[in-house]
């Protein structure tokens, strides 16, 4: 498992009044991109995250569970 | 809207991720939209008759965006956390500080796409251009030469294979933009192939009765049998992007894809004119959409307003802008309609 967890360029995320949006945006157009309505939390840990950090302290703000399923949301990717 | 398979609420993990909704994203109208299209100007070197804003040469207004108001408001944006900016115009790169407002908005990570009809990327700008990112090019191109000239104008064929040709080998992401017309959709296969020789995407707009498409409306909008023809191809090729809540459905009327396509025009996206005004988007620019002015109210104060005009456009039927701009009584789409009800 890598040691650290980091945010693609292509993933945004900001806050609103209840939860956040995360956009995951490859292409032209918001047409073609993806989004998705998040809880606090998962706003949370990419403030936390902030570019790329350590999972093990991701992990231990968090959960093991959360990081492993934003990984495999593409929200959040293995680092080195 | 939005939405791809995802996670779903409730599945333990706490990280609580849900496809958006088409009418305000999260429940609740949004603090500021997920993207906007921003038309710098009305200036053009080419005078297409579809054109959706009655751009053309000489036909830049005085009181366009300075410069300097160009980059505050690109700072607004920066502060709203708007996502992605798509930029068209008029003919984008007319703008002397075209270049500069680019790299300010990929300066502070705006995903930024512009729209160009190819004709002015010459090497210096091409340079320029890949140096930023996030950013996206989409090229027109509205047929093979003969349909698109005949739109487009003399020769403009041949200049936008020559861009595609030196785009070929930059690390720009390119897409060739066809507005599908009566005239060019039988030719969406060698359009594609075409485009994905030089390693561009194809992206597909339908072609919308505003600026001068409204006069060019019955001359250029399909016929039901092509109608269904063009949803037949697209079932066939699941890597060619679409533009439009009218492509968000198949030709049996059922979900094509799980991408944002469904009308986010006021709830999730809006459009920003040459000097300034906001309306819900490109298509829909009329003084009863309008909700104040980047200049004199600022984008934030425009975007808290256009929440209100939302309930104003109802997208059930399909594209309002088609619907409000046909002469259909029961402000209906009638290319929607021609699917779902084989009228």
């Amino acid at each position: 498992m890598a040691d650290a967890v980091s945010k693609p360029r292509h993933i945004k995320f900001r806050r609103e009044a209840n939860g956040g949006l995360v956009y995951d945006h490859e292409n032209y157009g918001y047409e073609d991109a993806s989004m998705y309505a998040v809880s606090d939390t998962v706003i949370d840990v990419l403030e936390f995250v902030d570019g790329d950090r350590s999972r093990a302290e991701v992990e231990a703000e968090f959960s093991p569970a959360v990081v492993d399923s934003l990984v495999a949301k593409g929200v959040l990717t293995d680092g080195e | 809207m939005a939405s791809d398979a995802g996670g779903a609420d409730g599945s333990g993990d706490g990280s609580g991720t849900t496809g958006a909704s088409a009418a305000g994203g999260v429940g609740a109208p949004l603090s500021a939209p997920v993207t906007i299209t921003w038309e710098v100007t009305l200036g053009c070197n080419l005078h297409c008759d579809h054109c959706l804003s009655g751009s053309g040469p000489g036909m830049q207004r005085p009181e366009e965006l300075t410069t300097e108001e160009a980059m505050e408001f690109i700072a607004e944006l920066d502060e709203m956390d708007v996502f992605q900016v798509n930029i068209g115009g008029g003919e984008p790169f007319v703008r002397p500080d075209m270049l500069d407002l680019l790299e300010e908005l990929t300066d502070r990570d705006i995903s930024t796409c512009v729209s160009t009809n190819g004709t002015q990327l010459d090497e210096t700008t091409l340079d320029r251009i890949e140096a930023m990112d996030p950013l996206f090019l989409q090229v027109s191109m509205d047929g093979l030469r003969a349909e698109n000239d005949a739109i487009r104008g003399e020769g403009v064929y041949d200049q936008v294979v020559d861009a595609l040709e030196r785009l070929e080998d930059r690390d720009i992401g390119t897409t060739v933009n066809t507005v599908v017309t009566r005239q060019n959709v039988a030719d969406l296969t060698e359009i594609y192939d075409l485009a994905e020789a030089h390693g561009a995407g194809l992206r597909l707009n339908r072609f919308r009765p505003s600026g001068r498409g409204e006069d060019a409306w019955d001359e250029f909008r399909l016929e039901e049998d092509q109608i269904r023809f063009l949803h037949e191809w697209l079932d066939g090729k699941g890597d060619v992007r679409t533009g439009d809540s009218f492509f968000y459905l198949n030709a049996l009327g059922e979900v094509r894809n799980n991408t944002l396509k469904q009308c986010g025009a006021g709830s999730m996206t809006c459009l920003v004119d040459p000097v300034g005004d906001v309306y819900p988007c490109a298509f829909t620019q009329w003084e009863h959409l309008a909700s104040g002015n980047v200049k004199t109210d600022g984008f934030q104060a425009a975007w808290d307003e256009i929440a209100s005009l939302r309930s104003r456009i109802d997208d059930h039927e399909g594209c309002p802008a088609v619907a409000m701009g046909s002469s259909d009584p029961n402000g209906e789409d009638p290319q929607l309609r021609a699917i779902l009800s084989g009228d």
